[in-house]
């Protein structure tokens, strides 16, 4: 039917309001492309064919996309009178069970329900679906966090409505702005509404959409063009493909009200052929409309006329550029133009010509619907309304979102998108694209807008939004996108074409290793120039991903550039597997697992020694960063790497054919060194030095050695006869010990440092912090790690029967487990924050839970129950979680509640501090900042000649990997300045183990991770024993063959 | 430069500080052709005048004021009244510069047998944007010297500068034209497949280069033992 | 060229002869029509719309979503967009190369596939993307290809 007057709309409206509010039962499905791509199409054919088979009558409905990308495939049930319930990530089994006890039992399946949409999400009044009954125990659309900041203009009827129904598009108020425009509105009044609204192009430079129409009218010419601009090439934006799928109707109406504002009888919309749904989708909604009169000859009954074609991009991304596009359009090839002259008085055919994006076209029905000043009302000073962001990368809920301008990137990425998967650190976030900057973790409190963007170095774009986290490389994202903008680049102009290409080429040369100290300042030259010499936008801004890296991650160009390294282990020459790089100490990994493969145990372990002194203590504790950059990863799951180096180190020490280590060391140098501390880092520092020819000798407080792996850890972790063996290798090398000597008390650093040639301070952290509350230390609190240091000396305390541990880290884990050993009745961990935030190792949470020790999360300590002059219990203030800090933590936050809990023992374990008294005479010089140690990251000199520093004591309670990493660099340049020279490469080629380099052929098929025996935890609950066992040998073996040897096919990509 | 066809209204524009007369539908450029201000251009052809593409990049001004600050084209930059361009800028020079550093480095640079030898304008531009690279023997035909190869003379000229002070070999007094042996690896393959190809042995070359670049000596001879020649 | 495809571009030509400027607009439906714009189409198209051969040959040059020799049987097409890339679309890349013995832009010899690159497909939530002809591939794991690939092979 042609449609003519209000009531018309109003009839149409009827009927898709029916189909809206479900007159019979309904099943909705997602189908979006990403939708179906996630399987969304499959399951729709499934429920045809399953509710045939039952012959149960529902209407199947197919809708577009309603953001939540991370919850696909979405299938929504919909009875009458009653809310639409989601249900996310169906499979058949799920949609069997959603059809059955949902669509046809009558209530919804609460525990895979995700959702209900009792409350419409959109701003429009008309045909708002909203629905008292709701229904228990499902939560409200607008109490997930995904959804709760969100405000839907443009994405207003995405996934509610059917993008092929008009009816349900008019139902929704549709058509009835273009309506009132071309009734009741001159043009120079809906140009005057647009411009009072503030809305600036979606499209990427933000230009004033009223002023552009405006210069549009006023163009003399008769002929005129309304454009709109689909072209989406952003990678990593695609809110204009959602919008055409799921509302084309919206689209075509903005261009209506466009078109009679500035007098255009023509017009087109360009969209990228990559996007074959959204062009069916545009041109069925085209036919609908022209059928309906609200396109072509006089339109709703007025003798405004205008006409709409469609045009397919052929894959250029330049041609989203509005001069390549008027081109494209022309049939010619996309190569923008030199502005002035702009398309507003020379465009298309040379005629005036208005060009607006798909997601500026879509939220003009909404001004005109609901007057400019109210979407002059929402957003930022100098940016109005909403912005629809595709948010995607390394995040928990990609997605595409729409929120008010001015929210902050921390609300965007961490209460939206839920933060950063596998308690990944943030890194940056990238903006609008190739032609965008990356915004790092201390600017993510910013209000976004178009303003602030720019600021940062970044733009708006189409609203691109890609996460990135600690796996990522910022040099390579440069890289990334200058390959990009290289290949794009329509080769007119010659910054762009040349520039871009030479820019590429310096980041491949940084990536690759062969980076030169000056490249970064060329970077810089180059990029800026090309910047403000390019002919259009795409050169003007392809240097912004290189400037805004330089600008926040210099760091890490410098780090390619001068050590030749990538923390990130992306730049695939200069590191060999990722493993191996991400270990602080950098031991060869691949190596050790291909001789484990081969049944080399103790080469295997001498190869482990080259790197790291105490493989079987390693073996057993360390917290093995390398594993979660394992390739494998990615494949099934990661290497077992450290039980892997467990079982090599106990079979070559421990097994029937154990022998001792080779003690190869280079020749004497005759150059004493003093190691205060014997700790992981001194003793590594030691092995170091001792086979660099030094001679050193180590001044240890206590009877023993080993520091926090002896005093810290509990012996069911780490039997102390394994720390026993490790360290006597080490003194066998010639290291000189002075057992229960305390530098700074009994003897002063001046005289060490007068005596040796050298001193290197590895005192430690092992101070416990106090609670800092009123009787913090009356009898019945004991401190933590002194507690553990008590029971590994075998001096057991007098606890009680009931114990309570403040903190959430490793000590407060192992103090728990320890005392519930020692005969504990009941032993629990209250922790401030939420599980997942608790620093200490999962493996040992999780055994902690096995064990039966009961965990209080968001508590903080308020106030220590004193009776008598003992602690007998602690107040503790119950905490929410508010908002996210710089490491995506969220902080707590107290609340009215209060939780009293008794106890006997009260062990706080909150954290450690360097105790300074070593420093005596030298405290002003060597005492920094939160009271560590002040050393340089390199070469671990401190400001004091020949006094060097390392371990927890520079870098505050860190891992052991970590203080044997430091120890190692700390003998390295500590043999430099006594020597001159780096004897390190001598030292590696004195025990040349040799091992297959052939890559394994066989191994790319799924094979489970092989785990360790645990001891039960009955059993081992009462007992010091050794709670994780060795893995046999088959099983060793068998993992060891999962390796995909990343080093090797490294090789062949730096070769390249 | 456009024909002032419309014989209208004149208005006044700024080119470096000085104000000048001009036609509505003029483009800097014509006002400073028409001026004698010089501006470099590539991609302009007077031939071809009303079809101008801004793509070389060589013709940027800045604007100064009266116009979006920032570099513009001149070739497409439409004048209006009030608006001030520069034409000496850092910025423009920067620019400039870095545009013609870009085109050589796209360029094989095989001058001698390059039928645009002695009127070519990225020579010039070389020249004038002081950028290196060039080697001496593209002087040659600007003088219209045959190549001294081809005469059987060893030339430094294809492993030189321009500029370099040294001997030349044919008239004996400090060549004009070059610093030093080109350190840029590219031209200086180029400059020994020359060489190679002109008959001259590897040590003779290296002998040439010894008495006028001997300071450079040992890259040249890293390169040819690269290039296989020694 | 067999008459069939002369008729093909025939009917394509004439239901453009009224438009403006359609080059581009007959190029992209003989793409279609015909999975290519081969040198004899645009010769033959060149006669018959008096559209010159060089503006032809300019516009299919220039956009990549032209082909000049026929594909294969199926088209895989590989999104390479910044979401893919920082998701491990890399390795997707290498792994599909490995797995067909060519790179994008090359053609199987058996010509069953053909594999491409693409900017971005526009699914970045659920990155890394394939396409397979009209089907598209969310999620994709690097174990997963050689499902894929069987189901779109016919073997």
């Amino acid at each position: 039917m042609i449609v003519k007057t209000l009531t018309d709309l109003d009839n149409v409206a009827k009927a898709g309001l029916g189909r809206l509010r479900g007159d019979s039962p309904q099943i909705i499905f997602g189908l979006a492309t990403c939708g179906i791509a996630s399987g969304g199409k499959a399951l729709r054919d499934y429920a045809e064919r399953y509710l045939a088979k039952k012959g149960f009558k529902a209407d199947i409905l197919s809708v577009g996309c309603i953001g939540m990308c991370h919850a696909e495939p979405l299938v929504d049930v919909k009875l009458p009178g009653k809310p639409r319930v989601t249900y996310s990530e169906v499979d058949e089994e799920k949609l069997k069970r959603i059809i059955d006890g949902h669509l046809m039992g009558g209530e919804p399946v609460n525990e895979l329900a995700l959702a209900q949409l009792s409350t419409d999400l959109s701003v429009s009044e008309v045909g708002a679906l909203n629905y008292s009954a709701a229904y228990e125990g499902v939560p409200r659309y607008e109490e997930l966090p995904f959804f709760s900041k969100q405000l839907r203009i443009v994405l207003r009827n995405c996934g509610v409505v059917e993008p092929v129904r008009v009816d349900e598009y008019i139902a929704r108020g549709g058509y009835r702005s273009a309506y009132k425009v071309l009734h009741e509105m001159a043009p120079e009044e809906v140009i005057e509404t647009v411009k009072r609204s503030g809305l600036k192009g979606r499209g990427g430079a933000g230009f004033l959409t009223g002023l552009k129409w405006e210069f549009c009218r006023k163009a003399p010419g008769r002929e005129k063009y309304m454009i709109c601009n689909a072209d989406e090439g952003d990678p990593g934006a695609y809110m204009d493909r959602a919008v055409l799928e799921g509302d084309p109707h919206s689209v075509i109406e903005g261009m209506i009200i466009s078109a009679y504002a500035i007098g255009a009888t023509q017009g087109f919309i360009y969209v990228r052929t990559e996007y074959p749904l959204a062009i069916e989708h545009v041109q069925h909604a085209l036919r609908q409309a022209r059928e309906m009169g609200l396109l072509g000859e006089n339109i709703l009954g007025t003798n405004f006329s205008y006409d709409i074609g469609i045009r397919e991009g052929a894959g250029v991304f330049v041609c989203g550029e509005e001069t390549a596009l008027i081109r494209s359009i022309e049939g010619k090839r996309g190569e923008p133009r030199q502005r002035p002259p702009f398309p507003a008085t020379k465009g298309l055919w040379d005629k005036p010509t208005n060009i607006n994006n798909v997601e500026t076209l879509a939220s003009v029905p909404m001004i005109i619907q609901k007057g400019g000043d109210w979407y002059a009302s929402l957003g930022t000073k100098d940016s109005k309304g909403t912005k629809v962001f595709s948010l995607v990368g390394k995040i928990n809920k990609p997605g595409l979102i729409e929120v008010p301008m001015g929210i902050r990137m921390r609300d965007i990425i961490y209460y939206i998108g839920g933060g950063i998967p596998d308690r990944r650190k943030f890194k940056a976030v990238q903006t609008g694209g190739p032609s965008g900057g990356c915004i790092p973790l201390q600017h993510l409190d910013v209000a976004i807008d178009y303003e602030t963007l720019k600021s940062l170095g970044s733009i708006m774009g189409s609203g691109g939004m890609v996460v990135m986290d600690e796996d990522t490389c910022m040099v390579d994202v440069a890289r990334y996108f200058l390959g990009f903008t290289s290949e794009e680049s329509c080769g007119q102009c010659t910054p762009c074409r040349v520039g871009t290409k030479r820019l590429l080429e310096v980041l491949n040369r940084i990536t690759s290793g062969k980076g030169v100290p000056a490249d970064a300042e060329l970077l810089k030259d180059m990029a800026e120039m090309v910047r403000d010499s390019s002919l259009c936008a795409l050169g003007g801004t392809a240097p912004n991903p290189i400037l805004t890296t330089l600008r926040y991650f210099m760091n890490e160009y410098e780090e390619h550039i001068h050590d030749k390294k990538c923390d990130a282990s992306v730049c695939a020459a200069l590191f060999k597997a990722p493993c191996q790089n991400t270990c602080p100490a950098g031991t060869n990994v691949p190596g050790y697992i291909q001789l484990i493969k081969d049944g080399k145990y103790s080469d295997a372990y001498e190869l482990n020694r080259e790197d790291n002194p105490f493989p079987s203590i390693c073996g057993r504790v360390c917290e093995h960063p390398c594993e979660s950059r394992c390739r494998r990863s990615q494949f099934d799951s990661p290497i077992s790497i450290r039980e892997l180096k467990r079982f090599c180190s106990d079979t070559a020490r421990l097994g029937r054919k154990a022998k001792k280590p080779p003690t190869t060391r280079l020749k004497k140098t005759g150059k004493t060194v003093a190691i205060v501390g014997g700790g992981p880092a001194g003793l590594s520092a030691a092995f170091f030095l001792a086979r660099l020819g030094h001679s050193p000798t180590i001044y240890e407080s206590s009877g023993k050695l080993g520091g926090m792996l002896r005093w810290g850890i509990p012996k069911y972790r780490l039997p102390h006869e394994i720390i026993d063996m490790e360290v006597n290798d080490i003194l066998e090398l010639g290291v000189d010990v002075k057992y229960n000597v305390s530098v700074g008390n009994d003897v002063k650093l001046k005289e060490l440092a007068d005596k040796f040639d050298a001193v290197f301070i590895a005192v430690g952290a092992q101070g416990d912090r106090r609670l800092g509350l009123e009787s913090d230390d009356k009898p019945g609190i004991v401190p933590g790690l002194n507690l553990l240091r008590e029971i590994n000396a075998g001096k057991v305390a007098k606890l009680g029967k009931r114990l309570i541990v403040i903190g959430g880290g490793n000590v407060a884990v192992d103090v728990a487990r320890s005392t519930l050993r020692l005969g504990c009745e009941k032993v629990s961990i209250c922790y401030r924050r939420e599980e997942q935030e608790m620093p200490a190792y999962l493996g040992e949470i999780e055994a902690a839970k096995a064990e039966g020790i009961e965990f209080h999360f968001l508590v903080a300590p308020e106030k220590i129950i004193v009776e008598g002059d003992k602690a007998v219990g602690v107040l503790f203030r119950k905490n929410t979680m508010g908002d996210y800090d710089n490491w995506g933590r969220r902080q707590p936050v107290p609340t009215d509640e209060t939780l009293e809990i008794r106890a006997d023992t009260i062990v706080p374990a909150i954290g450690q501090d360097v105790d300074g008294a070593f420093a005596d005479g030298f405290a002003d010089k060597l005492i920094g900042k939160k009271a560590l140690v002040c050393a340089d990251g390199d070469s671990l000199a401190t400001p004091v000649e020949r006094i060097f520093a390392g371990g927890d004591a520079v870098t505050g309670p860190a891992s052991a990997i970590e203080a044997i990493a430091q120890g190692k660099g700390a003998a390295r340049s500590i043999g430099i300045a006594l020597t001159g020279e780096d004897r390190f490469l001598e030292l590696q080629k004195l025990n040349k183990i040799v091992y297959s380099m052939t890559p394994p052929t066989d191994n790319e098929k799924v094979m489970e991770r092989e785990r360790p025996k645990h001891a039960p935890a009955k059993k081992r609950a009462c007992s010091f024993e050794e709670v994780v066992q060795c893995m046999d040998e088959d099983g060793s073996r068998r993992e060891a063959a999962r390796c995909f040897r990343c080093d090797l096919s490294a090789e062949e990509e730096g070769e390249r | 430069m456009m024909p002032a066809k419309t014989m209208g209204v004149k208005i006044k524009m700024t080119i470096d500080g000085k104000e000048y007369e001009c036609e509505p539908n003029q483009t800097v450029l014509d006002v400073a052709g028409a001026n004698g201000i010089p501006i470099p251009t590539l991609c302009f052809n007077p031939l071809f005048a009303s079809h101008r593409s801004g793509s070389c990049r060589m013709c940027l001004v800045e604007v100064v004021a009266g116009g979006r600050p920032g570099l513009q084209p001149s070739c497409t930059l439409p004048v209006s009244s009030g608006l001030s361009v520069s034409t000496v800028s850092k910025q423009v020079y920067r620019a400039r510069r870095l545009a013609v550093e870009f085109l050589v480095s796209e360029h094989t640079q095989k001058c001698r047998d390059c039928p645009a030898s002695g009127g070519c304008t990225l020579a010039k531009f070389c020249r004038d944007y002081d950028i290196n690279g060039v080697p001496v023997c593209s002087e040659c035909p600007n003088q219209r010297e045959s190549c001294l190869l081809k005469r059987g003379v060893l030339c430094m000229g294809p492993i030189t500068y321009a500029n370099c002070n040294a001997y030349c070999t044919r008239k004996g007094y400090r060549c004009e034209g070059c610093h030093s042996t080109l350190v840029n690896e590219d031209v200086l393959r180029f400059g020994l497949a020359a060489y190679r190809d002109a008959g001259f042995r590897a040590e003779d070359i290296l002998e040439g280069a010894e008495v006028f670049a001997h300071d450079k000596v040992s890259i040249l001879e890293a390169v040819m033992k690269r290039e296989g020649m020694l | 060229m067999d008459a069939k495809d002369r008729k093909m571009l025939d009917d394509i030509l004439s239901s453009h002869r009224d438009t403006r400027d359609p080059a581009m607009l007959i190029l992209q439906k003989v793409q279609t029509s015909f999975g290519y714009t081969g040198q004899d189409h645009l010769t033959y198209i060149s006669e018959k719309s008096c559209i010159p051969l060089s503006k032809l040959y300019g516009i299919v040059t220039f956009y990549p979503s032209f082909r000049l020799s026929p594909p294969g049987k199926s088209i895989i097409r590989i999104c390479e967009g910044t979401s893919c890339h920082v998701r491990g679309g890399a390795r997707i890349v290498k792994e599909l190369e490995r797995q067909l013995g060519i790179g994008p832009g090359q053609t199987t010899k058996d010509r069953k596939f053909s594999l491409e690159s693409v900017r971005c497909l526009g699914c970045c939530g659920i990155s890394p993307v394939v396409m397979m002809d009209d089907k598209t591939y969310g999620r994709v794991k690097a174990t997963k290809l050689a499902e894929i690939l069987a189901t779109h092979g016919g073997e």
